[in-house]
């Protein structure tokens, strides 16, 4: 028998029994309707949800704390350049970033463009590698602010509005993500201990050291690399080209603080880097995007530096909504998108809790936010490696620089993670709480599903007993057409192969109507979740994933329990005695 | 090939529930110990009361009854050897049946009940199956029925219809259990001429049941089916 024919029959078979086919096929849709909402709520909170929180393939070590002779002292190992080269040697990694903690005390002023006052905060923050997150930071601003591109049409920058791009003849709005980076600054110092590690100090600045070879067109005095040039435009913005003993270097451009005493004074217009004379540059101010930051609280002179790119947490902002501006009578903020932007200062080596350091070594730097992000600190902000290192250099000493808080692996796979763990143990290394919480939260939703797809899958078995139910009437209805087909050359593979079909039809079209409601569903509750989440950050716009997998479960199990269901009326069916059934008549 | 359509040794069937034993009475019996040969284009009546085994032979002659004991061969080729596929093969290619009662499948039409045996053939070519379905029609005088459902024909109609099925796949058996018995006599006469033709034409071979005189004397030979038991036909008359 030809498949073509065997589908003719079927055909036949299920137009004559269409009510007793439906009344079968409740039980599937129900079920797969179940199965696939839950698989794709499931992989929708892991992959939109969770996984921007704990991503899967992402995870976060610690060094791990030793208690010294049961004393109740902890010391943690060391996690420095040979740590993170011997995690990138580990199977299944793709990436490791380390990540360092401010190890010296701060204090935060600012955010008046958007709280009405200055805020002024113990400050706290860290730094990650910005490749590690630009991704996310796209994604969120896109979230918050839209697509980059516009439904504008340009010939030139100008066309597209302040801070606009024209791009392929259409206007791009300002973006935010790609100033999370490193833009430099200069690092002040007097020994080699107050730079960071891979850094000598030469002529006050920390450099590169010759000994690894300069980066082409550079110049070695001294042992240190000098950024070689011939005019400004050789330089990077905020530098000039300055002209020495051994030719052109490039240099921050110096700057002068307008009034030495509002330094002391704790005062917010000196942190803003007024600037009256700067020392080389014919009396013009900073260039722009740029401002005048001393040396250090002791001192007017400064370079021109770059304000650092800063990101905050959602959690931040819900935290002072709820709390803080609650309590301070502060106004609340809107949404995510008013901290893009705000700025604010950061007074290194000083504290509300502890003694302000010298003030030689206190520095006033000005910071502003360009992102946020679940990655960031929680209570405090987050900024690129760099300009922590730099500033643990500066603050604590060169081994302070060189060993890092954490770090964050990235491995192929998801499932190379136990693994990852256990080799990490070796390192002396254990997970960070992060992780942890995401490896609980990741065994809660896996619990879950399972969970619910326990519940679906019951359901579906149910159906195939109804279905069993209703092939074996379908079977004592038609013993006579069996018997005919028997009598004119079907043979028992036959006769089960037309039952079976039945059911695998019954199964896939249940199964996709099952999927379709399930999808229709998930519809439903995106429109009320949206509702209900709106402006909690990062809630996601769509949290079901029918990705190919979920829907081949959704109709694969349908039709597994259709057959299933069908196994022993099709058995009955092909057991029909031809020949006792036709001499009945 | 040579040799005869079929040949029957020492066929005996029990009811079920019943052994087959030399102690077994004779009630239990369908058949029992029967004994014949067919040969090739001869058409045959079983004759006998109700009850007397002729539709439990024609079943175990084509296959859809496998409990038995004895020998049965169709073609020369024992029916016991046979698996699934070997029988229900035969039974599409070289053997058709019509029933007493019909047995068409309601929600088809002539043509299609024509061409159910094709559906079982294995062959991809509905050309040709529809042009052996319709010339199986027009033998049968009912090419103008041919997309009738079978609830729209008379009996005698319906009856012509399955012989049309019967005849598809050109059988080289055909196996007839009462074909005339729910038919008045003018119908049965026209159906009876049809087997004669098949018989005179194609060189079909026939068995048929039959309790009409009729068609027994139409046969070529009279096998006497009593209790189960094969016994001499009366000399010159029906059953």
């Amino acid at each position: 028998m030809t498949w073509r024919a065997r589908m003719a029959l079927i055909r036949h078979a299920m137009s004559r029994s269409r009510h007793h086919f439906v009344f079968a096929g409740v039980g599937l849709v129900v079920g797969s309707a179940t199965l696939a909402f839950f698989l794709a709520l499931s992989a929708g909170v892991r992959d939109r949800v969770l996984n921007r929180l704990y991503p899967v393939n992402q995870v976060e070590f610690q060094a791990e704390t030793v208690r010294l002779f049961g004393l109740g002292i902890e010391v943690p190992t060391r996690m420095d350049r040979a740590t993170m080269a011997a995690l990138e040697r580990l199977d299944g990694v793709t990436s490791v970033h380390p990540k360092q903690r401010a190890k010296f005390q701060a204090r935060l002023w600012g955010g008046a463009d958007v709280l009405g006052r200055e805020a002024r905060v113990e400050s706290f923050f860290d730094g990650i590698e910005p490749r590690l997150i630009r991704d996310e930071l796209r994604a969120a601003e896109a979230a918050v602010l839209g697509p980059e591109r516009l439904d504008l049409a340009c010939a030139i920058d100008g066309d597209c509005g302040i801070g606009g791009r024209c791009d392929g003849g259409r206007c791009a709005r300002p973006t935010w993500w790609d100033g999370f980076e490193d833009l430099g600054a200069t690092a002040w110092c007097r020994t080699d201990d107050g730079c960071a590690p891979g850094r000598v100090c030469a002529a006050g600045r920390c450099r590169v050291p010759c000994d690894g070879g300069c980066a082409q067109g550079d110049r070695c005095d001294g042992g240190a690399c000098f950024a070689a040039c011939g005019s400004d435009g050789d330089c990077r913005p905020g530098e000039t080209c300055r002209t020495g003993t051994g030719g052109g270097t490039c240099e921050r451009l110096q700057c002068r603080l307008g009034d030495v005493r509002d330094q002391m004074g704790n005062d917010w217009a000196r942190l803003r880097g007024r600037v009256i004379a700067p020392a080389d540059h014919a009396g013009r101010p900073c260039p722009e995007g740029t401002y005048c930051a001393a040396r250090n609280l002791a001192t007017v002179e400064g370079t021109c530096e770059a304000p650092i790119p800063a990101l905050v947490s959602p959690f931040l902002l819900e935290v002072y909504n709820s709390m803080v501006a609650t309590a301070l009578g502060l106004r609340r903020l809107g949404g995510l998108e008013v901290v893009l932007g705000v700025r604010f200062a950061i007074l290194f080596g000083e504290s509300y809790f502890v003694a302000d350091g010298p003030v030689e070594e206190r520095v006033a730097r000005r910071a502003r936010v360009v992102g946020f992000s679940p990655k960031a600190m929680e209570f405090g902000v987050t900024v690129p490696l760099p300009y922590v290192v730099r500033a643990n250099a500066a603050q604590r000493g060169r081994q302070a620089a060189a060993e890092f808080t954490s770090v964050v692996v990235q491995t192929e796979r998801n499932e190379d993670v136990p693994r990852l763990v256990e080799d990490a143990r070796v390192l002396g290394l254990t997970l960070a709480p992060r992780s942890e919480e995401g490896r609980k939260a990741a065994n809660v939703l896996l619990i879950l599903t399972l969970v619910f797809a326990m519940v679906s899958l019951v359901i579906l078995g149910i159906s195939a007993i109804n279905i069993t139910h209703t092939f074996l009437m379908l079977v004592t209805e038609r013993r006579v057409e069996i018997a005919i087909h028997r009598s004119v050359g079907a043979r028992l593979l036959d006769i089960r192969l037309l039952f079976l079909g039945e059911a695998a039809i019954l199964g896939a079209a249940g199964g996709t109507l099952g999927v379709a409601v399930a999808w229709g569903l998930g519809t439903v509750v995106n429109g009320f979740a949206a509702g209900v989440l709106r402006g909690i950050p990062g809630s996601p716009e769509n949290l079901f994933r029918f990705t190919p997998g979920v829907i081949a479960a959704g109709i694969g199990c349908a039709v597994v329990f259709a057959l299933v269901g069908a196994w022993l009326p099709s058995r009955a069916a092909a057991r029909t005695d031809p020949a006792e059934v036709l001499s009945q008549g | 090939m040579d040799g005869p359509m079929i040949e029957v040794r020492n066929l005996t069937k029990v009811y079920p529930g019943a052994v087959a034993s030399p102690e077994a009475g004779r009630g239990e019996f369908a058949l029992h110990g029967v004994d014949l040969e067919v040969g090739r284009g001869e058409f045959v009546a079983v004759v006998g009361r109700s009850g007397s085994g002729k539709t439990t032979l024609l079943h175990i002659l084509g296959g859809l009854d496998r409990h038995y004991q004895g020998q049965v061969r169709v073609r020369g080729r024992d029916l016991a050897t046979l698996d699934d596929r070997g029988l229900s093969r035969m039974r599409n290619a070289t053997i058709g049946f019509v029933f007493q009662a019909f047995h068409l499948l309601p929600h088809l039409s002539v043509l299609q009940n024509v061409l159910l045996p094709s559906r079982f053939s294995g062959i991809e070519d509905p050309g040709l199956f529809e042009g052996r379905a319709r010339e199986a029609l027009e033998r049968t005088g009912l090419t103008h029925k041919a997309s009738s459902l079978p609830t729209r024909l008379s009996a005698g109609e319906r009856q012509r219809v399955a012989i049309a099925r019967a005849i598809l796949n050109r059988p080289e058996l055909l196996l007839c259990d009462e074909p005339t018995g729910n038919l008045d006599a003018q119908t049965g006469r026209a159906v009876l001429d049809i087997f004669l033709d098949l018989c005179a034409r194609d060189g079909t071979t026939l068995v048929i049941a039959t309790h009409e005189a009729r068609v027994s004397e139409a046969a070529g030979r009279r096998i006497v089916l009593e209790a189960g038991r094969c016994v001499e036909p009366p000399s010159g008359g029906a059953a």
